[in-house]
């Protein structure tokens, strides 16, 4: 195969995404202006950036801003309790065994469960959501790091011990390391559970924050600034979730 | 070591049911010892025996949210499978369309939840969608993950025998995908529950998750509790029949 | 005159990556007769694996044209029927985990649609002939590595192909299995007569099994000798202790340890 045929599909894989972007964008558009389908089910793509834009300092920026700082103080509180309480758990084969169901009990009960006492209890502060936050994202990442630490081959183990490594040598250089793939899909996972739990709270508790943003907008039918704010919402999680891939690579420099 | 392997089993089934005894042990001790009201913090007993009491009162309830998720699941696995098979076979839709299969995940779909009920209203039919396309995102991307995956020298074995497309996917794609097809549908068990409380959060008085609001203003935080019960105990079949289905099917060792 | 079974017309393939471009295989020039046994010998990346996936089609040449019975293959995909003409055996037994082994060896039928009788009776006798019948209803991974190699060897010729082309096949394995497959695949040649390309870097098993030598330099990838083996069949094991045999497989390894040193230069 040429080089020039090689540099082609290398172009190829690159502008793809974007022009499935801009045809589905241009389908929308011709879709919302022909009048076939109502404003309020959709909106031209083109309303719905420049209503976002026009209304974002006033209507949207204090929400935005309010749910970035409960997902992402809730997230990285998550993943350091998750991460801290799995290397403790993984220490003692009992202790890990018997934690592991537990942790899947908090993991398959949505926390968001929680979301209507936590506020009885805790009162209506806003900032309380970033509890459901906390409490939504980091059973997932301290099973996953649980099951990466535990599920290490014996002879790695026995490897550390015969060259006489300390116990916290060994865990650091051979559990930790082995078990950096679950971990980060742990960490990924907790990242979408992070924003799942802080919009649900939204929803619930309402007065602020995204969640009660789009059901405002969609009960005063502005349905542009609805679809405005979802894809607010969806850029945060790409964003958050590029980053930790990013950090990922550094870390995990020989995975498949 | 067999006897090692008998210990280490007897021992994963017996070190979790003394925790969770050991925790609701604490919890009614801590609530009995600190005289705390029911509406503050009910204790466990309290809560199990609401659970039994309330049972036909919540069983509308117990059952609409099961349906809910069951249906969104079902439907939400073959077109799943189906979608991430069909954008993975083709080199120029793989490229074009995988970005968006991750967009898909880490956007969440509950956003959509106001907006579906502006257009489909408060019934089922809604809460099934958005259970639906929740489930169908993490489906869809573990199970292209898994078609991705599959190692070269099988891809070659099938060049060898000239095999059309459709021979690949069955001999090939589809059994060795399948453990991440699996890790998909358990994920999805999980995702699909959230996604039924959230949902009945927004609107209508149906399910689980309305109840557990509804209880809860009331200051019925007994009640509530039970309730988040009964989702956990929906969850866990969820959870624990796709993991022995995955038992059963996936027999082999990769 | 009798045409080749099988003949590399000056091929020639480059892979071309961002960086480089990368030639595994330069003005390859070969012919084989039908039923003979062949190896190809040479230092890894002397392009030998991609020699034999030139000619099943996985990989297409970038020039010079590769012949089976006088036919060439052509710019298109191989049919059905050429591929058929042809048992490829891997590196690693490369047998699916889900399938016993007798699934797994009667897994071209399926591919290739061969229904007939025969050809199924054929997976039996295979299976039998190399000792597998007994574990045919077992999963790959509760036999053993040169069990799993075999199982792959029959697999490759289940639809009966004219042609084997074996890709280092019992490099993975321990030098008493490699030894006793060595022996197995002499007689599976000498009973079926198929035409047998045999790549592998042990010389001592080229010149075991062969009876023609292609041996191959790297950077660039190419043929740089040809040697006729000139040692009666049947071969034995003892074969490999006699002057004769030391003193041919020193000669090839002389051949190769040249090219290394003038490279080094």
């Amino acid at each position: 195969m040429g080089t020039k045929k090689k540099k082609k599909i290398e172009w190829i894989n690159i502008l793809a995404p974007f022009v499935v972007l801009a045809i589905i964008v241009v389908i929308l558009e011709v879709l919302a202006k022909s009048g076939k389908v109502a404003e309020y089910v959709l909106p031209a793509p083109s309303k719905v950036v420049a209503g976002t834009i026009k209304s974002f300092g006033r209507a949207i920026l204090p929400d935005f801003l309010f749910s970035i700082k409960i997902i992402l103080i809730g997230f990285i509180s998550a993943t350091i309790l998750g991460l801290l309480l799995a290397a403790v758990f993984s220490q003692f084969s009992i202790v890990a065994k018997a934690t592991s169901p537990v942790i899947i009990w908090l993991v398959i009960t949505p926390m968001i469960t929680l979301v209507p006492l936590v506020l009885l209890w805790l009162g209506n502060d806003p900032n309380v959501r970033v509890i459901i936050v906390i409490l939504q994202a980091s059973p997932i990442i301290c099973l996953n790091t649980l099951t990466g630490l535990t599920t290490i081959e014996t002879e790695k183990k026995e490897l550390a011990r015969s060259v006489g490594a300390t116990r916290f040598q060994a865990f650091i250089k051979i559990n930790f390391m082995n078990a950096m793939p679950q971990v980060f899909t742990g960490i990924k996972l907790g990242c979408i559970f992070s924003i799942i739990g802080s919009i649900s709270a939204d929803f619930v508790a309402k007065t602020i924050g995204m969640g009660n943003k789009i059901i405002q907008f969609t009960k005063y039918v502005q349905t542009d600034l609805a679809y405005g704010s979802i894809l607010l919402v969806a850029l945060l999680g790409i964003g958050m979730y590029m980053l930790i891939e990013a950090i990922e690579k550094k870390v995990v420099i020989w995975r498949k | 070591m067999k006897k090692d392997n008998l210990d280490s089993k007897v021992a994963s089934i017996v070190a979790p049911i003394l925790l969770f005894i050991i925790i609701f042990f604490v919890w009614e001790l801590i609530v009995k010892l600190n005289n705390i009201p029911a509406w503050l913090l009910p204790a466990p007993t309290r809560i199990f025996r609401s659970m039994v009491v309330n049972f036909k009162d919540l069983w509308p309830h117990i059952w609409m949210t099961f349906r809910t998720i069951l249906v969104g699941y079902l439907i939400a696995i073959p077109v799943g499978i189906l979608l991430s098979a069909l954008v993975t076979n083709f080199a120029l839709l793989s490229v074009a369309l995988t970005p968006y299969i991750l967009l898909l995940v880490t956007t969440p779909l509950i956003t959509l939840v106001p907006l579906l009920m502006l257009w489909m209203g408060f019934g089922i039919q809604t809460r099934i969608v958005t259970v639906l396309i929740q489930s169908f995102a993490i489906i869809n991307m573990n199970s292209a993950t898994g078609f991705l995956n599959v190692p070269h020298i099988r891809h070659e074995l099938m060049q060898t025998l000239g095999a059309n497309r459709l021979q690949k996917f069955r001999y090939i794609l589809l059994p060795s995908a399948l453990p991440d097809v699996f890790t998909g549908f358990q994920l999805a068990a999980i995702f699909a529950t959230t996604a039924c409380i959230s949902a009945e959060y927004v609107g209508g008085n149906m399910g689980l998750g309305s109840q557990i609001i509804k209880y809860a203003q009331f200051l019925k935080t007994t009640e509530s509790f039970a309730c988040i019960f009964y989702v956990t105990i929906l969850g866990l079949f969820f959870y624990t029949g796709v993991g022995q289905i995955k038992k059963w099917i996936i027999t082999w060792k990769i | 005159m009798k045409v080749p079974k099988i003949e590399y017309d000056n091929v020639t393939k480059i892979f071309s990556t961002r960086r480089q471009k990368i030639t595994a295989v330069q003005d390859f020039s070969i012919a084989i007769e039908d039923g003979q046994f062949v190896s190809i010998v040479g230092p890894s990346g002397c392009g030998k694996s991609t020699v034999i996936r030139l000619l099943n089609g996985i990989i297409p040449p970038t020039s010079g044209e590769i012949k089976i019975d006088g036919v060439p293959h052509g710019k298109k995909k191989l049919s059905k029927e050429r591929l058929k003409k042809m048992g490829f055996v891997f590196q690693e037994p490369n047998l699916l985990p889900w399938l016993t082994i007798k699934e797994n060896v009667a897994l071209p039928l399926k591919v290739f649609h061969m229904k007939e009788s025969e050809d199924w009776e054929r997976v039996d006798e295979l299976l039998n002939m190399v000792g597998l019948y007994e574990t045919k209803d077992a999963y790959p991974t509760e036999v053993s590595g040169g069990m799993t190699q075999r199982a792959g060897v029959i697999r490759a010729m289940v639809h009966n192909p004219e042609i084997l082309l074996m890709d280092e096949p019992f490099g993975s394995l321990d030098g008493i299995t490699q030894d006793a497959l060595d022996m197995e695949i002499l007689k599976v040649w000498e009973k079926t007569k198929k035409t047998i390309i045999f790549i592998t870097h042990n010389i001592d098993e080229a010149v075991l099994l062969s009876e023609k030598i292609f041996v191959m330099a790297t950077q660039p990838g190419r043929l740089i000798s040809i040697q006729d083996v000139h040692l009666p069949y049947p071969r034995e094991l003892e074969m490999k202790e006699t002057h004769e045999f030391i003193d041919f497989s020193n000669m090839i390894t002389n051949l190769l340890g040249e090219l290394e040193l003038s490279i080094i230069k």
